[in-house]
């Protein structure tokens, strides 16, 4: 059976009753999903049922398999239509949100992964200047979405701070007398952080988030200082500090810093003291993220990097220890990934993920903006141009326009590539209203910004942590955790949304 | 116009899936080769299948599209699969496969209309249901002449779009996407 499952064999079908959707044999069970983003999962009996035409209006499936749009005679088009209005919601917005800002290729670190592709400290003819930072500024301004967020990376942003201080003065000046939304964030690895940079960046409303991939013997292996040193202990300092004075001031309470992990091979041990770590420091989240074979990974693959399979297994079982601290009430932390994709199925909400929306998030959805001023789809399409391949460039602040960057071949390219109705696995797949492709990803992996679903690692991972998902829904027990996420994670919307244009607004 | 005809026609019955009638099957050491009736078993389907074993096999295909086509499955790692396995999973995955392109074929239209609906939805044309007065909705397989009337219009509207486009040469932009944000203001403004 390949990966997207069959039928059984000789079972008979009635396709004239069937509504459009696609099916996913989960083993010892069916789950359905169609294109406005309704989801069933239902006993293999039942599915063959459905599948034979025998389901008939006094079954007691049939309510549930109507309300949801899969009984053809007896679709309501206009829920239908506002449901996968509501699903993807990052469609009807015009132009990107999400602006990240390289403002210097240096670092302080030598992370065994590093996707970013980060030069040595002394190389400050790779920070980007005030010209330049005004110029990105002004071209940002240019695309239409109302709401801009400015997201600063790097290399290690804190390195160059006077710009980081000049584009979130400028952009904050020019959000004001636009009238737009504006939301600033910085990403940062906190060894360069002062008490007068924390004091700029709460003023101004920046949030801050930071990379933690574990306890110090696994951290400082990942991500070690150049020339040694240990690198987790100034994180976890850091990160318990601006705990501290958000949860003295209620103002401040929506800027908690966030925090990423990136599984690397060595990490795959490490699952239960990962999350205890995050628990220990009051995180309301943990991320658990692959790493992407992007950049200076790629080259490193073989010693850092793991096989797609592997990484779910990882997650799985991370997961589960999560959702066992969750049950016993010993913690009431929440998994990232997992809120994503539960704000999808069960909420029938876009969560603004930008690598899991068909198209993807490239130029659509996103910008990143090198050092010099030249425009990519995204932060991993300026790593591929760090390798030597400008592929993924769509234009550059000094001469091109937004019209221009919205017309690049290469925007077209990677929005045909990433739409899954195009794809010839993904458009048969059950995951299609949930999931999304990567054109870098796999432009990298497979040579080909359209992949190979069959063998991409990608397709192999997200699959996995659908299925992985999808089973627990089905599980009471996880399923109440569940459900008190997507309470809590709808509360933390609601509450931070009623900043007005202009104002400055935490992103998180 | 094809759409058109879709939507006046109601979409043939699909047979129940029934087990491929492969015209052969040839096994050897190295490889398995299936001839297929592609009238039978339909071109989409067999392309389809053939994609899926791309992580265990190397495929090829030859024959004439029109009428018989041979697939040549053979293993990427010869000691894990044998091609009596290839060839059953192949076999599989095409019963499967006419299934969901016949399902697909099915309801474009009803894909389409809805899809279209979103748009109006989304850009405001027609309210939401919550805002619509609550009329019980028609079924997908009994389309009021209304309906039809309105699907007509959409399609005529796009063909007219996309007719003026090709005329002047310039591309559609209904969202306005590429407008600038000052531009978009400046039209809003006038």
């Amino acid at each position: 059976m390949s990966r997207l499952t069959a039928l059984t064999k000789g079972a008979p079908v009635d396709t004239e009753k069937l509504a459009a959707f696609n099916f996913r044999d989960m083993g010892g069970w069916h789950l359905l999903t169609n294109d406005w983003g309704q989801f069933l999962m239902l006993s293999t009996a039942d599915f063959e049922r459905f599948m034979a035409g025998k389901v008939g209006p006094e079954d007691p499936l049939y309510p549930e398999l109507e309300s949801r749009g899969f009984v053809k005679a007896r679709l309501d088009f206009k829920q239908l239509a506002a449901n996968y209005v509501k699903k993807n919601s990052f469609q009807w917005f015009p132009g990107p949100s999400l602006h990240m800002i390289v403002v210097t290729l240096r670092c302080n670190q030598k992370c065994q992964y590093c996707h970013s592709s980060v030069v040595d400290p002394s190389r400050t003819d790779t920070d980007m200047d005030i010209a330049t930072a005004k110029r990105t500024v002004d071209f940002i301004f240019q695309t239409p979405n109302p709401t801009i967020c400015i997201e600063f990376q790097g290399g290690e942003p804190l390195l160059n701070w006077p710009v980081v201080k000049f584009i979130t003065e400028y952009a904050q000046a020019k959000a004001k007398a636009g009238n737009r939304k504006l939301l600033m964030a910085l990403v940062c690895n906190f060894t360069l952080m002062t008490e007068d940079k924390l004091d700029f960046l709460f003023d101004h409303h920046v949030s801050i988030c930071t990379s933690l991939d574990g306890p110090a013997e696994l951290h400082n292996k990942n991500r070690p200082f150049l020339g040694g040193g240990e690198a987790q202990q100034k994180v976890v300092y850091w990160l318990e500090k601006i705990q501290e004075r958000c949860n003295a001031d209620p103002k401040k309470k929506y800027y908690l810093p966030g925090a990423l992990m990136t599984t690397t091979r060595f990490s795959m041990d490490y699952g239960p003291q990962i999350v205890d770590l995050y628990v220990k420091l009051g995180m309301e989240q943990i991320f658990l993220r692959p790493l992407s074979p992007i950049g200076y990974a790629k080259r490193v693959w073989k010693d850092v990097g793991y096989e797609a399979e592997e990484f779910v297994k990882f997650y799985e079982k991370t997961l589960d220890y999560i959702i066992d601290l969750n049950v016993s009430g010993k913690s009431n932390i929440m998994e990232r990934m997992a809120l994503i994709l539960l704000s999808k199925v069960v909420k029938g909400e876009d969560p603004g993920f930008m690598d899991l929306r068909s198209p993807a998030g490239a130029v659509l959805g996103c910008l990143a903006y090198n050092y010099n001023g030249e425009i990519f789809v995204s932060d991993e399409g300026r790593m591929v141009d760090h390798q030597g391949d400008a592929i993924f460039k769509v234009g550059d602040t000094a001469k091109s326009t937004w019209t221009e960057v919205i017309d690049h071949p290469t925007t077209r390219a990677c929005v045909t590539a990433s739409t899954l109705d195009n794809q010839p696995m993904c458009h048969q797949c059950a995951f299609k209203p949930y999931c999304g492709v990567e054109p870098v990803f796999h432009y990298e992996s497979q040579k080909s910004v359209f992949g190979q679903m069959p063998t991409s690692g990608w397709c192999i991972s997200h699959m996995g942590v659908f299925d992985v998902i999808f089973r627990k829904l089905r599980d009471p027990r996880s399923r109440k955790v569940m459900d008190k996420w997507l309470e809590r994670d709808q509360c933390r919307w609601q509450e931070s949304e009623n900043v007005p244009a202009g104002e400055p607004e935490v992103v998180r | 116009m094809k759409i058109k005809k879709k939507i006046a026609k109601p979409a043939r019955k699909s047979a129940p899936a029934k087990k491929p009638t492969a015209v052969a099957v040839k096994l050897s050491a190295a490889e398995a080769v299936l001839s297929l009736d592609v009238k039978q078993e339909g071109l989409e389907s067999v392309y389809g299948s053939a994609y899926l074993m791309m992580d265990k096999a190397f495929v090829s295909l030859s024959g004439d599209r029109t009428k018989t086509v041979a697939v040549t499955l053979r293993a990427k790692d010869p000691k894990a699969v044998k091609p009596k396995a290839l060839a059953d999973e192949f076999l599989s995955d095409l019963a499967s496969q006419k299934v969901r392109w016949a399902v697909a074929k099915n309801n474009l239209p009803i894909r389409e209309y809805i899809a279209e609906q979103a748009v109006l939805i989304a850009n405001g044309t027609v309210p939401p249901p919550s805002a619509a007065a609550a009329a019980p909705e028609p079924t997908a397989e009994t389309l009021t002449d209304e309906q039809r009337a309105e699907i007509e219009k959409l399609i005529s509207e796009v063909e007219s779009e996309i007719k003026t486009m090709n005329d002047k040469k310039v591309a559609l932009d209904p969202k306005g996407v590429k407008a600038s944000w000052e531009e978009a203001q400046e039209k809003k403004a006038s």
